[in-house]
C-alpha cells in the first residue's frame, strides 16, 4: 500500500516537472485585439455556369448575361479574373488581355458591365475597373459576358471558368 | 512542301469546324458569403510575430449544398502593402455549407522575420466553385480584408520574456522566465515527495518487492 502511494506520488511529481514547462509556454501567439467590422459580405449570380455552344473559328461568340446580386449589408465591388481555357489531351487555348495580339490558341474575354457600359478585359489577374461597379446592399447589377477566339490548332471543347470576387465598400 | 502541307490542312479543317465551349447551362443560385468585411488588428505586429484572427463565418447563400474555399489573394490598395498571402492560415482551409447555414473558420497571421514595416492589406478569400459537370464553372467569392500593421524590428529577449519593459500585449508570447519558473517549481515539489516518503520510510521498488 505504502509502496503504491510512494510510486504514484512520484509518478505524479515527474509528470508535474515534464507538464509546468508546457503550460507555462503556453499560446505561441501574441495577443491582439481587434476591430470587426461585422457585415454580412455576399453575392449570387443567376448563372453557375456559361457556355458558348459552338464558336467558329476566328470569331466572337454571343453573349453570356449574368446578373450579380448583392444579398449582403453593405454595398459590394466587384473585381473578375480568368483563365487560360483547358481541354483534355489539348494544347491550352491562351487568355489574352486589352490589347493582347491574336495568335494560334488564344482567346479573349470581355465583360462588360450593362449599366455603366465599362468593358473590362479579363486576364489570369484579378482586373478591376477604374471605377468598379458598386453594386448597393440589396440591389443587382448585369453583366455581358463575350468571346472572341484566335486560330486553333485543335478542336475541342474548352473549359475556362470566370472568377467574380465581392469586396465590401 | 511535305512537311508544310498537313499543317494547312488541318488549320483550314479546323478553321472550317468550330470549337465548342460547353453545351451545359445550369439553373441552381450560386452564393457566397463572409460575416465579416473587414478585421483590424489594433496594435502593431513585430517580424516573428504570430496571432490568431477572430472567426470568420462562411455563408451559404445560395440554394445548394456547396463546397468553399479559403484562400489568401491581394488586392491593390495605395495606401497599404500587399501581405503575402503564404502569411495567412486558413483552418480549415474548405468548408462545406448547406445552404442558409453558416460555418466558421479560423485564421492565424505570421508575419516573417524578414517583414518589411509599414501598413498592410491581406485578404481572406472565400470562394465557391460550381460542380456542374461539363460547364463552364463560374467561381463566385466574398472577401474580408485584414488590415494590420508591422513595426520596424522584431522583439527583443526582454520583451519576449515578459519583461517590465515588455508591452501588455506581449502577454500571450511564450515566457521563458515562466517556463523556467515552472520547472524549478516542479523539482522543487519533486524533492519535497522525496523527502516525505523518505521521513515516513516509504520505499519505492520498480521491481517485485518483498516484504
Amino acid at each position: 500500500m505504502r509502496n503504491t502511494f510512494s510510486f504514484i506520488a512520484l509518478v505524479a511529481a515527474v509528470v508535474m516537472v515534464l507538464l509546468m514547462p508546457a503550460a507555462a509556454l503556453g499560446s505561441p501567439y501574441v495577443e491582439i485585439t481587434t476591430t470587426v467590422d461585422a457585415q454580412l459580405i455576399s453575392i449570387t449570380t443567376d448563372l453557375t455556369s456559361w457556355d458558348f455552344g459552338v464558336v467558329g473559328a476566328g470569331s466572337g461568340a454571343s453573349s453570356n448575361y449574368i446578373t450579380v446580386t448583392n444579398n449582403g449589408t453593405v454595398p459590394v465591388s466587384v473585381t473578375v479574373r480568368g483563365y487560360n481555357a483547358t481541354s483534355t489531351g489539348k494544347p491550352d487555348w491562351t487568355l489574352i488581355g486589352q490589347g493582347g495580339t491574336f495568335g494560334a490558341d488564344t482567346y479573349q474575354m470581355r465583360f462588360r458591365d450593362v449599366t455603366a457600359n465599362a468593358i473590362l478585359y479579363l486576364s489570369t489577374e484579378h482586373q478591376s475597373w477604374p471605377t468598379n461597379p458598386t453594386i448597393p446592399a440589396a440591389g443587382m447589377r448585369s453583366f455581358e459576358l463575350a468571346v472572341s477566339l484566335g486560330q486553333p490548332s485543335a478542336y475541342g471543347t474548352y473549359t475556362a471558368p470566370v472568377f467574380l470576387a465581392a469586396f465590401g465598400q | 512542301m511535305t512537311m508544310w502541307f498537313p499543317r494547312a490542312v488541318l488549320v483550314l479543317a479546323v478553321a472550317a469546324l468550330a470549337i465548342a465551349w460547353s453545351p451545359e447551362r445550369a439553373q441552381a443560385t450560386l452564393g457566397v458569403g463572409v460575416t465579416n468585411r473587414s478585421i483590424s488588428i489594433n496594435e502593431e505586429l513585430r517580424p516573428g510575430d504570430s496571432c490568431k484572427l477572430p472567426e470568420i463565418g462562411v455563408a451559404n447563400t445560395g440554394d445548394e449544398k456547396a463546397a468553399y474555399d479559403l484562400t489568401f489573394v491581394n488586392v491593390p490598395d495605395p495606401g497599404r502593402l500587399d501581405a503575402d498571402p503564404a502569411w495567412f492560415i486558413a483552418e480549415p482551409s474548405t468548408v462545406i455549407v448547406e445552404p442558409g447555414r453558416i460555418k466558421y473558420a479560423t485564421v492565424s497571421l505570421e508575419v516573417p522575420t524578414d517583414a518589411k514595416p509599414g501598413r498592410y492589406l491581406g485578404v481572406v478569400q472565400v470562394s465557391a466553385i460550381n460542380q456542374v459537370p461539363g460547364g463552364n464553372p463560374i467561381v463566385l467569392a466574398a472577401g474580408t480584408k485584414i488590415f494590420f500593421t508591422v513595426a520596424g524590428t522584431a522583439r527583443t529577449p526582454a520583451q519576449v520574456s515578459g519583461s517590465p519593459q515588455a508591452p501588455a500585449k506581449d502577454s500571450g508570447r511564450p515566457s521563458t522566465f515562466l517556463a523556467v519558473a515552472g520547472a524549478v517549481l516542479g523539482l522543487l515539489l519533486l524533492a519535497i515527495l522525496v523527502i516525505i516518503s523518505k521521513n515516513l520510510r516509504l520505499s519505492i521498488s520498480w521491481g517485485k518487492h518483498e516484504d
